[in-house]
């Protein structure tokens, strides 16, 4: 009779627990800081900031060889598609710490994270390679175009490398801000419209080519600070609205969707 | 023996304790019970009317010759009391005036969940802010004793005034607060969704404007009176740091006034429209309305995440090295420059076009 009493007390006890574990973790708030610290950690202190230390390795590497006629196009787009990256880094990073959780939310966390993490090796990759021949670079070293025209051999697979992941991490974030952010004043139809022709755009061709000056021309025009205002005004400007919905809906023949993708259609 | 109840009352003293946790929160409140709490605050009130104005306007009148000579002599720490603090406490106040009658009349058992949920909010907010009065009324006697003191001339000790501004920014909150509710309180009452669906009145707009006022005025209290003024003073946010930060901060600030003044001119000043919005009109400026103030907890976040009394008193603006630990401070700061600036601006424009002739 004891031994049933202590049995039956013991097991009470136990679905109390995990009766008291399971309603804890149904009434938790979700946590949606974890993309958000993710983001800024990129753009403050990663490679789509100005101040880390790839960042400015790679920017002087391109710059260097784009002033001495290397792969000149190539190059340029290149460092203008980085540079595209760099803003669309910051304008996630003003809004993912606004967004709330939700299941896409939880389905493309680990896809963000993984894809920056694998754009932040590309980089430190390059940054390591370019450290390593510092002398060569130097305008003293005397072989240093024949080395410039052969490094960029050595580089473009991992430059390229660094934009396809920032790319996929891009293409995951907008899946999330389009689900997770409530704010219709930031997460409007226009803006909608703009993350998806960015998500495009942002992407290598067939010919393995990427339009690096068009990409950042349109990011310049509306996902920088200055750019975004664009957006803000969707709300409260039928103008937009009609302009927004047209380019959703008849984008090839619409007569301003080519001035949207050249960042020039003002509100 | 004795083990088997030792375990039973174990086992029971388990079910008392979810039986407890049952029944804390199940005190009802009703209409009467408000009724009751909107006396107490009316007592409040005229128990303390040398302080309050005389015509019915909860607004502070008098602070002594001293100080109403220093208000007069647009002294800006002065200038901010009957700017800033007396024009906020006075605009919530009537808000909640206003609504009231239309709250006790409402059928209480036709009440629904959300509005049971809010009646009781509402409740406890008008006993806050009536607790709040006799305390105000205290730090005003001292304030006024403190500067009959001196000559024309004299500043009297700054810290008093900082001290003052300090209990009436409680004050004033726990107003804005008892208007914030009593705005739920009339939207739970599902009283704008039928306004949508129905032909409605100049009356009609009249309300719905009013109901955006009280929306929007935590903006500007939150700000310039809750998060600033009740944990430290203005030369702490506005003089330190370098250039570019200041310019930055001050100019927020700088917009926020502005933006205040824009807010009264229309929502106080306005020729409401005397035709009668069409329901396609109103349904417009609901959704805007919704919409915006979805945006607008996103400007509440960022405020208390930027703590701004952190980052003036502690790292003296300088946003280097307060990112080190709080390290979304500039999303924050670039959250509230855009809705201060952008948003905010384009909302008042908007339904002032709407709403006003």
């Amino acid at each position: 009779m004891k031994k049933r009493w202590l049995i039956l007390t013991i097991v009470l006890i136990v679905i109390a627990i995990v009766l008291a574990i399971v309603f804890v973790n149904l009434f938790r708030p979700k946590n949606t800081q974890a993309l958000a610290k993710n983001v800024t950690s990129v753009t403050n202190s990663g490679y789509l900031s100005e101040e880390n230390s790839s960042n400015k390795q790679i920017d002087q590497y391109l710059e260097l060889l784009s002033s001495q006629n290397i792969e000149k196009e190539e190059v340029e787009a290149f460092f203008k598609a980085y540079q595209a990256f760099e803003v669309a880094g910051k304008f996630f990073d003003r809004q993912m710490i606004f967004s709330t959780y939700s299941k896409t939310y939880q389905n493309n966390l680990k896809n963000v994270q993984k894809n920056f993490q694998h754009a932040q090796d590309a980089a430190q990759k390059l940054e390591n390679y370019l450290l390593d021949n510092l002398e060569k670079i130097d305008d003293s070293f005397v072989g240093r175009p024949q080395w410039l025209v052969l490094s960029w051999q050595d580089c473009k697979a991992d430059m390229k490398a660094l934009l396809v992941y920032s790319g996929n991490a891009f293409e995951a974030l907008t899946n999330i801000f389009v689900n997770s952010v409530a704010s219709k004043i930031v997460n409007n139809t226009f803006c909608q419209v703009v993350l998806q022709h960015f998500r495009q755009t942002a992407k290598f061709s067939n010919e393995e080519t990427l339009d690096g000056a068009a990409l950042l021309s349109f990011a310049n025009a509306y996902l920088s600070v200055e750019g975004e205002k664009q957006i803000l005004q969707h709300e409260f400007s039928q103008d937009l609205q009609n302009k927004a919905k047209d380019l959703q809906e008849k984008q090839q023949e619409s007569e301003f969707f080519k001035a949207f993708v050249e960042g020039t259609l003002i509100v | 023996m004795k083990t088997k109840r030792f375990f039973l009352a174990l086992f029971l003293c388990f079910c008392s304790v979810f039986t407890v946790f049952g029944l804390v929160g199940c005190k009802d409140v009703t209409l009467g019970t408000l009724k009751e709490s909107y006396e107490f605050l009316s007592n409040q009130i005229s128990q303390n009317s040398q302080v309050f104005a005389q015509d019915g306007t909860l607004l502070v009148e008098s602070y002594g010759k001293k100080v109403d000579a220093n208000i007069i002599a647009n002294k800006s720490e002065y200038v901010e009391l009957r700017d800033l603090y007396n024009s906020t406490l006075t605009i919530a106040f009537e808000y909640a005036q206003e609504n009231k009658d239309f709250i006790l009349l409402l059928d209480e058992a036709a009440l629904n969940k959300a509005s049971k949920a809010a009646l009781k909010t509402l409740n406890a907010s008008v006993n806050d802010f009536a607790n709040s009065i006799p305390r105000f009324v205290e730090a005003h006697q001292t304030f006024v004793a403190h500067f009959q003191n001196f000559s024309d001339d004299a500043q009297g000790d700054a810290s008093v005034l900082l001290r003052f501004k300090k209990t009436y920014g409680e004050m004033v909150k726990k107003c804005v607060d008892f208007s914030s509710n009593t705005a739920k309180m009339v939207e739970s009452t599902e009283i704008f969704e039928l306004l949508k669906k129905t032909q409605p009145s100049a009356a009609d707009t009249i309300t719905i404007s009013q109901y955006i006022r009280a929306k929007l005025l935590p903006i500007f209290s939150e700000f310039k009176i809750t998060e600033i003024a009740n944990k430290m003073n203005w030369q702490l946010l506005l003089n330190n740091g370098d250039a570019q930060m200041k310019q930055t901060l001050q100019a927020l600030v700088g917009n926020l006034d502005t933006h205040f003044a824009n807010y009264k001119q229309t929502f106080l000043h306005g020729n409401i429209k005397t035709q009668p919005l069409s329901s396609e009109e109103i349904n417009d400026v609901f959704n805007l309305t919704e919409n915006f103030l979805v945006e607008m907890e996103s400007f509440f976040q960022a405020l208390y995440g930027l703590d701004l009394n952190t980052f003036a008193s502690v790292y003296k603006n300088n946003m280097k090295e307060y990112l080190k630990t709080n390290q979304f401070a500039e999303v924050y700061l670039q959250k509230l420059q855009q809705f201060v600036n952008v948003s905010l601006d384009n909302f008042i424009k908007t339904v002032s076009s709407k709403l006003y002739v």
